[in-house]
């Protein structure tokens, strides 16, 4: 039976850890040039040489004070879940603040190897590193790697067999240098009187964390037998070092680190200068400059929504027909009755609006995962940072709101990173305005049917607007419920990389499966559930399908709604569509599907639910925008709910719920009246 | 049997194969409808209270294969 093996994939954020990842386990779990896409740690397995590696992927961070989520996360699990093999991963161009991280894994003693990633672009930079002579100096295992085409992954695995069966303790040496080593070991000595303590945790690491004040292991603390002796030493060690370095001693410990890596990289690092500025540099010098860097980023923006809709174009039409050809397949095969009308104008109309969709995800979340991948977003986020501050966020909430263009769930979720509760409570109820890729189809149909020469900027418009919706929300938050600073955050922007063809792929890929799913899924059983409430009862008398179906469940449920659509300029079945999009927002797709399609009848199969809805008097480019606008501020979809309830609470959904839906009406009352007034 | 028919005939079907496919189309489409609420009640259902089977909270989701966990 093969032996198991457990293995911490740890190190700094944007490193390349779930690029190692995913080549150790053959996974194809999203990557992104930009710190913060692992909030969780990922679990995933790979036999090799007659062992079973348990590889799991944790969440970057700079150090282990625990001040966010994600730091807690991957402390935990290292001091609780102790995995046989730390692989700390390293960005080569930036050892020296990897290095601090490293050394405090040290501190807590457990093995490590140490992955020298990015090795290709610090030799571009001209940094060399000697890692047998980093090796010897930090006494434990470094390998070069590239994550990007898996060089050195297999030796990586190698060396954590090596570490794993050698079964020694490690022996780090980690100086503080002669003055706060004395007081480290008084604080050791007084923590190693409750044995039953040290076997638990580790004690020097302990000692040096009480010295730093970090309130997880003053809490550590309270499980000692002699909680008070140890802290009546501490604080005379604190009030010491103190008065003897005449700062903070967690500076102190921090400096004294930096100055430990300082002598490492010395003489373990050369750097031949390099004179030439490199590309990243003559690259931010035009997207990074003041004046032009946020108009290009609204460019850039412009430019991938009119690309997508004008290549889309196409192999959308292609799907149309084919789901047009697939109802008139089915209506000479199946005998008139329910059963047809189930599955032409139920089944074919719900899914086929949804599918003919597909191409655009595809090329919207291509360009998408280029501009990630390069390096573009997180220059993004730093643009947008200024605009942030003035609203009461800052840059790193900016990243669960990139996420949220794919999903609000992980973008929610990706809200853990903020270190204040308040930041984070705020990020997460405003991250819904940002469009996510289940509103697109909306957009593109509305856009599509009603603005078709300008459905790219109509599109990009939703997107601004909801933007500016998340920076004037939370501003409002920030001077009422939420009062309070933002607090300060340095944005890391990493250097541009070519994105690679496999790595588009993925994402493309996923995107793609995760859309086909939710339309069999989900939007294919909805379908049927909507044609039967637009459906029945059948009447008595023959009458037009219209009038059947104002008469139908759906129909009357609408009409007791109408008072409140009325005023922003919708009719029942406009309302009965906006309100499936709480399932999921292509439902509104789905149920336009049904509902146009049961009232054109047998003679109009052939016609795109574009031209059906183009054809309805209830519709106008008016009431397709406000409607556009609705489904971009209304309350998200179920299951971000449900993910906003884990993490903020059911106070702070229910007061998110009322606003979403109060905000989302009145802004749709004023748009709607205004333009009724111009004469739109 | 009706499909068939209908195909062929190119008519819908009458006396007793009409009756018997009335009551036939019925039943298939109850029980679809059935089944598509049964389906979706539990997926909502588990959404709030339960895990996936691979612990992802938001499987259909269009980043479903980024999805992290459920702590």
């Amino acid at each position: 039976m093969n032996r198991v093996i457990t293995i911490a994939l740890a190190g700094n954020p944007n490193t390349g850890k779930t690029t190692i990842f995913n080549s150790m386990t053959g996974s194809h779990q999203k990557v992104g040039n930009y710190a913060g896409v692992t909030v969780e740690k990922r679990e995933g397995r790979r036999k090799y040489k007659g062992y079973d590696f348990h590889i799991h992927d944790l969440p970057g961070v700079y150090s282990l004070t625990a001040y966010s989520m994600d730091e807690v996360v991957a402390r935990d699990f290292i001091i609780n879940e102790k995995p046989d093999v730390v692989i700390d991963v390293l960005d080569s161009t930036n050892i020296e603040r990897n290095l601090y991280l490293c050394l405090q894994f040290q501190e807590l003693n457990v093995p490590i190897v140490a992955a020298l990633n990015l090795n290709d672009e610090a030799v571009s930079r001209g940094i060399q590193i000697d890692e047998k002579r980093l090796s010897e100096i930090l006494r434990m295992p470094v390998i070069k790697t590239i994550g990007k085409n898996g060089a050195g992954v297999e030796a990586l695995l190698d060396k954590a067999v090596e570490v794993f069966e050698r079964k020694e303790k490690p022996d780090y040496e980690v100086s503080y240098g002669h003055e706060l080593e004395g007081d480290i070991q008084v604080v050791i000595a007084s923590l190693e009187k409750d044995g039953a303590f040290c076997a638990r945790y580790p004690v020097r690491w302990c000692a040096v964390k009480l010295i730093e004040k970090d309130a997880r292991a003053e809490e550590l603390l309270e499980s000692h037998a002699f909680a008070d002796g140890v802290k009546a030493a501490l604080k005379e060690r604190v009030r010491r070092i103190e008065e003897h370095f005449g700062r903070d001693a967690s500076t102190v410990v921090s400096e004294q680190r930096y100055g430990y890596i300082h002598g490492a990289t010395a003489e373990a690092v050369t750097r031949r200068p390099v004179d030439k500025q490199t590309v990243t540099e003559k690259i931010d010098r035009v997207l990074m400059d003041r004046v032009l860097g946020f108009p290009l980023f609204l460019l850039i923006l412009w430019l991938v929504f009119q690309t997508t809709f004008t290549l889309g174009a196409y192999p959308m039409g292609w799907i149309e027909m084919f789901f047009g050809g697939l109802s008139s397949v089915a209506t000479a095969f199946i005998p008139e009755g329910i059963l047809r009308s189930l599955v032409v104008d139920g089944v074919i109309a719900g899914v086929g609006g949804v599918s003919s969709f597909i191409p655009l995800i595809v090329l919207l979340f291509m360009f998408i995962s280029i501009l990630e991948d390069s390096g573009y977003m997180s220059r993004a986020a730093f643009i947008m940072d200024k605009f942030l501050h003035i609203f009461g966020l800052h840059g790193q909430s900016f990243l669960p709101m990139i996420v949220g263009v794919g999903c609000s769930v992980p973008a929610v979720m990706a809200a853990r990173t903020l270190k204040n509760a308040r930041d984070r409570i705020i990020t997460v109820m405003v991250t819904p305005f940002m469009s996510c890729g289940a509103k697109l189809p909306v957009y593109v149909l509305l856009a599509g049917a009603f603005f078709p020469r300008y459905a790219g900027t109509v599109v990009l418009s939703m997107y601004v607007v909801g933007t500016l919706l998340a920076l004037f929300s939370s501003l409002l938050f920030r001077k009422t419920v939420l009062r309070g600073e933002s607090t300060p955050f340095v944005m890391e922007l990493p250097p541009y990389r070519l994105p690679t063809v496999k790595g588009i792929l993925w994402h493309v890929r996923e995107k793609t499966f995760g859309y086909l799913k939710k339309a069999g899924l989900v939007l294919l059983p909805a379908s049927m559930l909507i044609w039967a409430v637009t459906s029945f009862p059948k009447p008595a008398l023959d009458v037009p399908k219209d009038v059947q179906m104002a008469q139908s469940y759906a129909g009357k449920i609408g009409k007791e709604m109408a008072p409140v659509l009325a005023p922003i300029g919708f009719d029942w079945k406009i309302g009965i569509a906006a309100i499936t999009g709480f399932a999921a927002k292509e439902m509104v797709v789905s149920t336009m599907g049904v509902l146009y399609r049961v009232e054109a009848g047998p003679d109009r199969k052939s016609d795109s639910l574009r031209e059906a809805l183009r054809r309805d008097p209830a519709f106008s480019p008016l009431v397709a925008y406000v409607l556009m606008l609705f489904m971009l501020i209304v309350v998200p979809c179920f299951a971000s709910l449900s993910v906003i309830y884990a993490e903020i609470g059911w106070r702070w959904l229910l007061f998110a719920v009322t606003y979403w839906t109060a905000l989302a009406w009145l802004l749709c009352f004023i748009v709607f009246q205004t333009g009724r007034l111009l004469g739109f | 049997m009706v499909i068939m028919f209908h195909c062929f005939s190119n008519r819908a079907p009458t006396g007793v194969l009409a009756m018997a496919w009335a009551v036939i189309e019925k039943i298939i489409v109850a029980v679809l409808l059935m089944a598509s609420a049964s389906y979706l009640g539990w997926r909502a259902y588990r959404s709030v209270f339960k895990k996936n089977s691979d612990g992802c909270i938001c499987d259909g989701c269009p980043s479903s294969a980024s999805c992290s966990k459920k702590k």
